[in-house]
C-alpha cells in the first residue's frame, strides 16, 4: 500500500487577523483529519475585569480587538447598563449606531478590498493590486479613511473609543462635524456603487452546505446593537439566554472554545445577518444584494464577503439617515444616565463585523465580580471545520496549490480574527 | 517652500518606542515655518499612504532596530526600509510604515522627498517613559530636524553633535 503524501507549507495563513493552522489529512481518499487549529494563548480579559469598578469594563474590553474596538465597547456598555438598570437616551442610541456603522464600514472595506479582492484579481496582496488597479485601491483607502474619521468624530478617535461611557457620551460632535460627515458620506455613495460593481465581476466559488445561521433580530431595523437572538433553523432567544444558544465546549486542537446550537455548528457574521434580517435592509442595500446575486437562504460561505458589501451599502445609506435625525433633533449636551442600582447581572449583545458578540457581567456594589465574553470567530470555528470537511472531498482532484487556495479562501471568507498562532497546511492523500 | 510633514510614529506606552512623540513635542515648542505640519501618527497603518500624498516632503521619526548601540540614530532613505538591505532590520513599525510606503509607491503617490530619522531604542517594554540613553538623544535629533526644517537655520545648537559614522 502506498500513500502519497503532499505537504503544502504556507508559513502563514495570510490576509486574516492573526494566524491559524489548517490541517487536512486525506488518506486513500478518506478524510482522516480536518481541523482549524487555534493555538493562541488565552488572554484572560474576563479575569482582568474582576474586582474593577463597572465603569472600567468598556475601556478594558475594547482592547480585545483593534478592529472591533467600538463593537466590544458598545457590547460591554450594554451589558453594564442592563445589569445596573440604565436606559440610554434616544440621542445616545443614535450616536452609538452611527459610531457602530463607522467600524462596520472600516472592517468590511478592509476585508473586501485588502484581504479578499487580491485572491480574485490574481495578485498576492494589496501592493501589486495598487499597481495593476490603482483606482480600486485608492477607492478603498478613501472609504476606509472616512470610516475612521466617522468614529473619531463620534467617539473621540479612530479606534479604542474614549468618549463612550456607561449611560451615554462624554463628548458630542458639533453640527458642523455632522454636516461635513454627511457631505462626505453622500460623496462616498459613488464608491459604494463601484464596490458593488466590482463584486458583481468577481468569480465567487460555487460551494453550498446547508447551515444554521444565527444573528440578532429586531422588528424595527437591521439590527447591530441589541435585539433577540434568532436562528434560520427556527427559534428565538432573549439575549440573557445566550448560553442556551452558544453551548460552548472544549476541543483539544483549539484554545478557543467551539459552540453549537441546534446542529453540530452554526455560522455568525454578515451572511448570517443577511439570511436572518434581509427584509430589514435599506432598499439600496437590497438592490445591491440583487445585483450581486445574493439571495436570502444563501448557504455558500464564500458569499459572506458579498453580504459584507451589502452591509457597506446599508451602513452608508443608514448613516446618512442617522445624521439627518441627529441634525433634526439638534445635538444636546447630556450627562450620562446614572445607574438605578449598583448590583446586578446583565448581558450585552451586538452584531460586530464578524458576527454576534456577547458580554455578560455580574456586578456587586459597583464592582465586577464575574464576566464572560463570547466572540464571533470562536462561534464560527466549528462551522469552518464543517465546511472544510464538506469541501475537501469535492476538490481532491485539484492541484495541491488549488486545494490550498480554496481552503485559505474559505477560511478568509469568514473574516476570522485569530491571534498568535502559526500556520501550516498539510494535505496528505493517496 | 515645500509643504512638509513631520510624522512621529510609535507607541509612547512602550518605552523607547515613544521617541517619535518626544521629538515631536520638542519640535512643537519651536518657531517652525508655516508650511511645516507636525503629526503624531501613533501606530500608523495603510492609510498613512493617503496622508503622505498631501505633502512634497515628509520626515518620519521612529524607533528603529538597526543593530546599533542604543541611542544611535540615522538619517535613512525610504528604500533602505522597503528593501530591507544594509544593516537596517526595519523600523519597529515595519508592518505599517514599510507597507504604507510600498503602497504609496505602487500608487505613484510618494512625496518627492522622504527622510526617516531612525533611533536605536534601548528598551521596548510594557511601560511608558524613555530610557536615559534615548532621552539624551531627543534634543540632538530635534536640533538636527529643526535645522532641516528651518531654511538657513539661524542658530546652530549642534555643538558638534552629528549622526554617528
Amino acid at each position: 500500500m502506498t500513500v502519497k503524501t503532499v505537504k503544502v507549507d504556507v508559513h502563514h495563513l495570510t490576509r486574516v487577523e492573526g494566524h491559524g493552522n489548517i490541517v487536512v489529512d486525506v488518506q486513500k481518499g478518506e478524510l482522516k483529519q480536518c481541523e482549524l487549529q487555534i493555538v493562541e494563548t488565552p488572554r484572560f480579559f474576563e479575569a482582568m475585569l474582576r474586582g474593577r469598578p463597572y465603569g472600567d469594563s468598556s475601556t478594558i474590553t475594547s482592547r480585545i480587538c483593534g478592529i472591533c474596538a467600538v463593537g466590544h465597547a458598545t457590547t460591554s456598555l450594554r451589558a453594564t447598563e442592563t445589569a445596573l438598570g440604565i436606559e440610554p437616551t434616544q440621542q445616545t442610541v443614535l450616536l452609538r449606531k452611527l459610531n457602530f456603522y463607522g467600524e462596520i464600514l472600516d472592517s468590511h472595506i478592509l476585508h473586501a478590498y485588502m484581504l479578499i479582492a487580491p485572491d480574485f484579481l490574481g495578485v498576492g496582496s494589496v501592493i501589486p493590486l495598487a499597481k495593476s488597479a490603482p483606482d480600486v485601491v485608492l477607492r478603498a483607502l478613501r472609504m476606509k479613511k472616512l470610516s475612521g474619521d466617522l468614529c473619531a468624530v463620534i467617539c473621540g478617535r479612530h479606534t479604542h473609543p474614549i468618549a463612550m461611557t456607561v449611560g451615554g457620551f462624554t463628548h458630542f460632535p458639533t453640527t458642523e462635524e455632522l454636516y461635513s460627515l454627511r457631505e462626505r458620506l453622500e460623496a462616498m455613495l459613488t464608491d459604494v456603487t463601484a464596490t458593488v460593481e466590482l463584486y458583481q465581476t468577481l468569480p465567487i466559488p460555487d460551494f453550498e452546505r446547508d447551515t444554521e445561521y444565527i444573528a440578532l433580530r429586531k422588528d424595527s431595523e437591521y439590527s447591530f446593537i441589541d435585539g433577540t437572538i434568532a436562528s434560520t433553523d427556527g427559534g428565538t432567544w432573549p439575549v440573557s439566554q445566550y448560553r442556551d444558544v452558544t453551548n460552548e465546549y472544549l476541543v483539544p486542537h483549539s484554545s478557543a472554545k467551539h459552540t453549537a446550537n441546534q446542529r453540530q455548528s452554526y455560522m455568525v457574521g454578515a451572511l448570517a445577518r443577511f439570511n436572518v434580517n434581509h427584509d430589514k435592509l435599506h432598499p439600496q442595500a437590497r438592490a445591491a444584494a440583487d445585483a450581486m446575486g445574493l439571495k436570502p437562504g444563501c448557504t455558500n460561505p464564500y458569499m459572506n464577503t458579498v453580504a459584507q458589501v451589502v452591509e457597506i451599502a446599508h451602513a452608508t445609506y443608514d448613516s446618512i439617515t442617522l445624521i439627518d435625525k441627529l441634525l433634526e433633533h439638534g445635538i444636546q449636551w447630556e450627562e450620562p444616565v446614572a445607574p438605578a442600582r449598583l448590583s446586578g447581572e446583565g448581558t450585552g449583545a451586538c452584531e460586530v463585523p464578524r458576527g454576534i458578540l456577547f458580554h455578560n457581567y455580574v456586578i456587586e456594589d459597583g464592582y465586577v465580580v464575574g464576566a464572560n465574553c463570547i466572540i464571533p470567530t470562536g462561534q464560527n470555528l466549528a462551522n469552518i471545520e464543517a465546511d472544510m470537511r464538506a469541501l475537501v472531498p469535492q476538490i481532491l482532484d485539484r492541484s495541491r496549490e488549488d486545494i490550498t487556495l480554496a481552503l485559505e479562501m474559505l477560511v478568509r471568507a469568514y473574516d476570522p480574527c485569530i491571534s498568535c498562532s502559526t500556520h501550516m497546511l498539510n494535505v496528505a492523500f493517496e | 517652500m515645500m509643504d512638509t510633514l513631520v510624522l512621529a510614529l510609535g507607541n509612547p506606552l512602550r518605552g523607547d518606542d515613544g521617541i517619535g512623540a518626544a521629538v515631536l513635542e520638542q519640535l512643537a515648542a519651536r518657531d517652525l515655518p508655516q508650511y511645516v505640519t507636525l503629526l503624531d501618527g501613533g501606530t500608523a497603518g495603510l492609510e498613512t499612504a493617503l496622508l503622505l500624498a498631501d505633502y512634497q516632503r515628509v520626515f518620519i521619526i521612529d524607533a528603529a532596530d538597526m543593530g546599533l548601540p542604543p541611542g544611535s540614530w540615522r538619517r535613512i532613505m525610504p528604500d533602505q526600509v522597503t528593501l530591507g538591505e544594509t544593516n537596517l532590520h526595519g523600523t519597529l513599525h515595519s508592518a505599517g510604515l514599510a507597507e504604507a510606503l510600498a503602497l504609496a509607491s505602487a500608487l505613484a503617490m510618494l512625496p518627492s522627498e522622504i527622510i526617516i530619522y531612525g533611533i536605536q531604542p534601548a528598551v521596548i517594554g510594557w511601560e511608558p517613559g524613555l530610557s536615559e540613553t534615548v532621552t539624551a538623544v531627543v534634543p540632538v535629533v530635534t536640533v538636527a530636524l529643526a535645522d532641516e526644517l528651518i531654511p538657513c537655520a539661524e542658530v546652530s545648537e549642534h555643538e558638534g553633535l552629528s549622526p554617528l559614522p
